[in-house]
């Protein structure tokens, strides 16, 4: 794993470093804990008799801080997926750089929009207290992996800014290390 | 205006190198100004359709391929596969072929595929003298038969969009990925003939088959206990295919960990993290692939397509092409999952339309978006391939694209116009 934060001053690098930390601890967490419930649901039916009551309902929740913690670990290890068809043909390292700006910059203006329709779905979600939704049997609130979801959002549109800033500190001279177009492709 | 608008937008973000699920974010917010949808929908909506224990299947597969992938589950089963034909004339690569279809039998998953096998068989065809560029491009064009040989989260989520029964959706690409196992090895047995000064190395062939191939057949033999227990639980009908996908997991770790020794408890928890970066590509794009796909039904872009093919020609067969296509041309800018969610509530009412049962589709759909994963711009296999194997993405293109017209097209052509080879196992085997 790359470490991106170096180049950033301690007061702005050591909470995203501990973020980082957090969000990589769910990560193995929650894999862990979703395929230990899948084995004890079976161990439990078969062995048992009986089943895990409503385990859908927490399992979900952890899922979906799951899915977005990685999504944002995935953003700042330059992991998501992109069609790399003007990387082919570019090969000036100024025009790299700029390719590279854009691609950033749209893609900041993109997450932003994205991560304030999540503050906007928590709000909506926080108004109707206390006859807000939840799920059926444990009433746990939307609000928790709706948090999760928004949170994963605001993590990706740190880890944009921080490319952003990184790409424009370096300049073209090192456009090469990075352009999109050396994104790692899913492992 | 709105299709037009959708589809330039996409295109555009894609072309100039925006990620796939930032891409959708953008398609969102083009709709939020020209559909007049209220924004503060979207997300919401992809929680809730996101909301579903299914698709925890993916996640497990993902991690489960993870785990094998490190735990050096893949060598014993390659082994036993260049017992067979490793002293042939093309064996080795025909060797590579075939491990990969018994690989994803275990895996569900190209990438674990690909970087197993990649990983074992690369050095040794090196060794051998088989050309570099031909045998990574046939490494990288076999990967995806971990897509159709089942289990496959693919199929597991193709089965969730359009209601259709996970079993039958798995057992519709086994003859298909059989089918494409086959063409990948005459051509490639072609492509070495036709190749000048060519010094291959023929491993030496065995005086004690039997015994040798005991030994190895023991050694791989907990590796190939993990299809037969997912396959067997799922089919048994003791376990969900979610189920069977945690299962699975908890299966991998002992045995990656302690029989194959390829993974520590510490390389264990790098998996786990690594594995869980593919968890968040995939989901984060499935959640925006389900919202947009959900606001173009709302625009009723499925029955405008219907109605623009219609317009075209109301010949199954010209149809058929052109919904293949569609889903080659969506093949080639997104990858096989956004293209799955994308493609299925578009096209399944086409195809269904011309008498296409959807198990049916759900081949055509398999083999499609597995070829699309090696087709470029946006090949992702192709690119892992080229780290896999350590050989240069160019030097792999020419022979992908011989792999893709000569062995990939054949199968898919193959696969549509004759629905026996999809329908006849699941019919046979679940009625």
């Amino acid at each position: 794993m790359v470490n991106y934060t170096s180049k950033l001053l301690p007061g702005i690098r050591i909470p995203l470093d501990l973020m980082m930390k957090l969000m990589n601890g769910i990560i193995i967490t929650s894999g862990i804990i979703m395929a230990l419930t899948f084995f004890f649901v079976v161990i439990f039916r078969y062995g048992f008799g009986a089943d895990l009551f409503a385990y859908e309902e927490w399992l979900m929740t952890i899922a979906f801080w799951m899915f977005f913690m990685s999504a944002a670990v995935a953003s700042h290890d330059k992991a998501h997926i992109n069609a790399d068809i003007l990387g082919s043909f570019i090969h000036d390292p100024k025009l790299i750089w700029w390719r590279s700006i854009l691609v950033v910059c749209v893609e900041l203006v993109i997450v932003i929009t994205v991560s304030y329709w999540g503050v906007l779905m928590c709000l909506e979600e926080i108004a109707t207290y206390p006859g807000w939704q939840s799920t059926i049997a444990l009433k746990i609130p939307f609000l928790v992996p709706r948090v999760g979801i928004f949170f994963g959002f605001f993590m990706m549109t740190i880890y944009t800014l921080l490319h952003l800033y990184l790409l424009l500190i370096a300049g073209p001279e090192t456009a090469e290390q990075q352009q999109p177009a050396l994104q790692d492709p899913i492992k | 205006m709105i299709i037009a608008g959708t589809l330039f937008i996409l295109c555009s973000l894609l072309l100039i190198g925006v990620s796939v699920p930032l891409a959708f974010g953008g398609i969102l917010i083009f709709l939020s100004f020209m559909g007049g949808h209220e924004v503060t929908g979207y997300l919401p909506t992809g929680h809730w359709k996101m909301n579903s224990l299914v698709l925890l299947a993916i996640p497990m597969f993902i991690i489960a391929g993870s785990i094998m992938e490190k735990g050096k589950i893949a060598a014993p089963l390659v082994s036993l596969a260049e017992l067979f034909v490793g002293h042939l004339r093309g064996g080795l690569s025909a060797a590579a072929v075939i491990a990969s279809g018994i690989f994803g039998s275990i895996s569900g998953s190209a990438n674990a595929t690909l970087t197993c096998i990649g990983g074992i068989m690369m050095p040794h065809l090196r060794k051998a003298n088989y050309p570099k560029g031909l045998s990574a491009a046939l490494i990288v064009s076999a990967s995806p038969l971990g897509l159709l040989i089942p289990p496959s989260a693919s199929h597991i989520l193709y089965a969730w969009a359009a209601q259709q029964s996970v079993l039958k959706a798995f057992l519709s690409t086994v003859i298909p990925g059989i089918i494409l196992i086959t063409l990948l090895i005459i051509v490639n047995y072609i492509c070495l003939r036709r190749t000048k000064d060519l010094d291959l190395v023929l491993g030496e062939k065995v005086n004690h088959f039997g015994v040798i191939f005991k030994t190895r057949s023991i050694k791989a033999f907990p590796a190939f206990l993990m299809p037969l227990i997912i396959l067997g639980g799922i089919y048994g009908g003791i376990m969900t295919p979610v189920e069977a996908a945690g299962i699975a997991v908890i299966y991998a770790i002992p045995i990656a960990i302690y029989v194959y020794k390829g993974l520590t408890w510490r390389s264990f928890l790098d998996t786990m993290r690594n594995a869980g970066v593919t968890v968040g590509v995939v989901m984060v794009m499935i959640f925006m692939v389900l919202i947009v796909s959900r606001f173009l039904v709302f625009e009723d872009i499925p029955s405008i397509a219907q109605e623009l093919v219609y317009s075209v020609s109301d010949n199954p067969i010209v149809i058929l092409l052109m919904v293949n296509l569609v889903m080659i041309l969506i093949g080639m800018l997104m990858d096989d999952i956004s293209g799955l969610l994308l493609s299925t509530p578009i096209l399944l009412p086409i195809v269904t339309g011309v008498g296409m049962d959807p198990i049916h589709f759900a081949a055509v759909l398999g083999v499609n978006l597995g070829m699309a994963n090696i087709t470029p711009p946006t090949a992702p296999l192709l690119y892992l391939g080229s780290k896999v194997t350590q050989v240069p993405v160019n030097k792999m293109m020419k022979p992908t694209l011989i792999f893709i017209i000569f062995a990939w097209l054949p199968t898919l052509m193959l696969t549509t116009f004759i629905p026996e080879l999809s329908l006849f196992l699941p019919e046979l085997l679940l009625g």
